[in-house]
């Protein structure tokens, strides 16, 4: 095998590739724990779970959670900081979207979370499916969502599901889609992962980036039949990437006609109750003085989404959990990208994206000092 | 700086509501002047978005 070729990977036994994988580097322990994810009540929801046991490792539903991600406002990125220590003391091995892993870079850069001690399985895939209008979708159809074993989003159009047994498309439409945060995503390609695993096609083909990556893979050949592949991820993901870009710039010029008076309405409507920085990835302070504002009822509305917005903006990843959480629907992403989109053009600033790039509002310096002591 | 007021621009506060100026203890006259000048310039952008809604 070598580093850079994707590979198709088969299962030998019943344990799908992601999983026997995370399980090799249980069982040859070349990490202490792997983050999974387990089903809850449904395939909607999708729960992170920390592994320490080889024999856990069980099938967790990779598509499922490939569609529809963490539930609610829990995500691989925030998991590990807050449940797992960020991997400071202890190696891991996970799994992650490419916005988890901007947010791991991030993260990384801000010694919260340590890239050296895991092993990551970046996912490339095609977005998320829209949580909110789901349920809606789920009832006017008459589908039972506990019947649903098996989804995948086989194209940009249309989804597969197993519904009792039966594989049935459903073509996506006004309900049923793909998250607007994802469809507008300018960020597709996996960066910085240890393993690449593409799902874009029907198979699980994977790509071997660092010597680390290349070493798991070698390890779990006893679980997993590799074939030479063709498959070219990349090149599929570019496209959307610039499609994404496309229908963000649009949407940022719409945003940019509004007049100053219309931009602060729109955050009228906070009512400070913090569920955006709780379902944050990259907000990681331990004493969060909005919180502690929140919780005196000293703060107003206005105050409270403005700091979060200049305090957030330059770290902030677009991986839109604060805007899909949001109980006000607030348009948060609107104005995290729309500064994102400055600071790149003003500085070439794209967080995320490497680990030495320096984030514009930091002091290069000591920037620099403490990658050297990391 | 800069980075402050891409954010004030993009919330719609605007970025010409901070400004930033190097006054030495020497330099009286300057602050003085300074100080006078951009006093005007707020008063003449007005009220706070926020609070003209109200």
């Amino acid at each position: 095998m070598d580093v850079g070729k994707p590979y198709k990977a088969t299962p030998k036994a019943k344990l799908p590739p992601i999983e026997a994988l995370l399980k090799t580097m249980l069982e040859e322990k070349l990490v202490d724990k792997v983050l999974g994810a387990k089903v809850d009540k449904d395939v909607t929801q999708v729960k992170p779970e920390a592994i320490d046991k080889a024999e856990n490792v069980k099938d967790m539903n990779m598509p499922a959670y490939v569609a529809f991600n963490f539930s609610k406002m829990d995500s691989a990125s925030k998991f590990l900081h807050k449940s797992m220590g960020g991997a400071l003391n202890s190696k891991v091995g996970m799994f992650a979207r490419p916005c988890d892993m901007r947010a791991l870079v991030e993260l990384h850069k801000r010694r919260q979370v340590n890239l050296d001690n895991l092993i990551t399985i970046g996912i490339e895939e095609y977005g998320q499916v829209e949580q909110k209008s789901l349920k809606k979708y789920f009832t006017d159809k008459k589908i039972d969502p506990t019947k649903i074993s098996s989804v995948r989003i086989t194209s940009p159009e249309k989804v597969e599901m197993v519904i009792d047994g039966k594989s049935q498309v459903f073509p996506f439409d006004a309900t049923l889609q793909i998250c607007r945060n994802c469809s507008n995503c300018r960020n597709k390609l996996v960066r910085n992962a240890d393993i690449k695993a593409s799902f874009l096609s029907g198979d699980v083909i994977l790509t071997p980036v660092t010597k680390k990556g290349l070493d798991a893979m070698e390890k779990a050949g006893k679980l997993l039949d590799y074939a030479e592949s063709s498959f070219d991820g990349e090149a599929l993901l570019k496209e959307m990437e610039a499609k994404g870009k496309a229908k963000q710039l649009q949407e940022i010029a719409e945003f940019r006609k509004k007049t100053p008076e219309q931009k602060m309405a729109a955050l009228g409507s906070c009512t400070a109750c913090g569920i955006c920085i709780r379902a944050c990835p990259v907000c990681f302070c331990v004493d969060c003085i909005l919180m502690a504002k929140r919780k005196a009822k000293k703060i107003d509305q206005y105050t409270f989404q403005l700091s979060r917005i200049a305090h957030i903006a330059d770290t902030c990843v677009q991986c839109g959990k604060c805007d899909s959480n949001c109980p006000k629907a607030l348009p948060l992403n609107i104005y995290f990208n729309d500064i994102a989109m400055q600071l790149e053009e003003k500085y070439g600033y794209v967080s995320g994206r490497s680990i030495d790039d320096v984030p514009p509002r930091a002091n290069v310096t000591d920037m620099r000092a403490r990658y050297k002591r990391h | 700086m800069d980075y402050l007021k891409v954010v004030f621009d993009v919330v719609g506060l605007g970025s010409d509501r901070i400004t930033l100026e190097y006054c030495s203890a020497a330099e009286g006259a300057k602050y003085a002047e300074f100080t006078r000048s951009y006093t005007e310039k707020i008063r003449k952008i007005g009220p706070n978005p926020i609070f003209k809604k109200k």
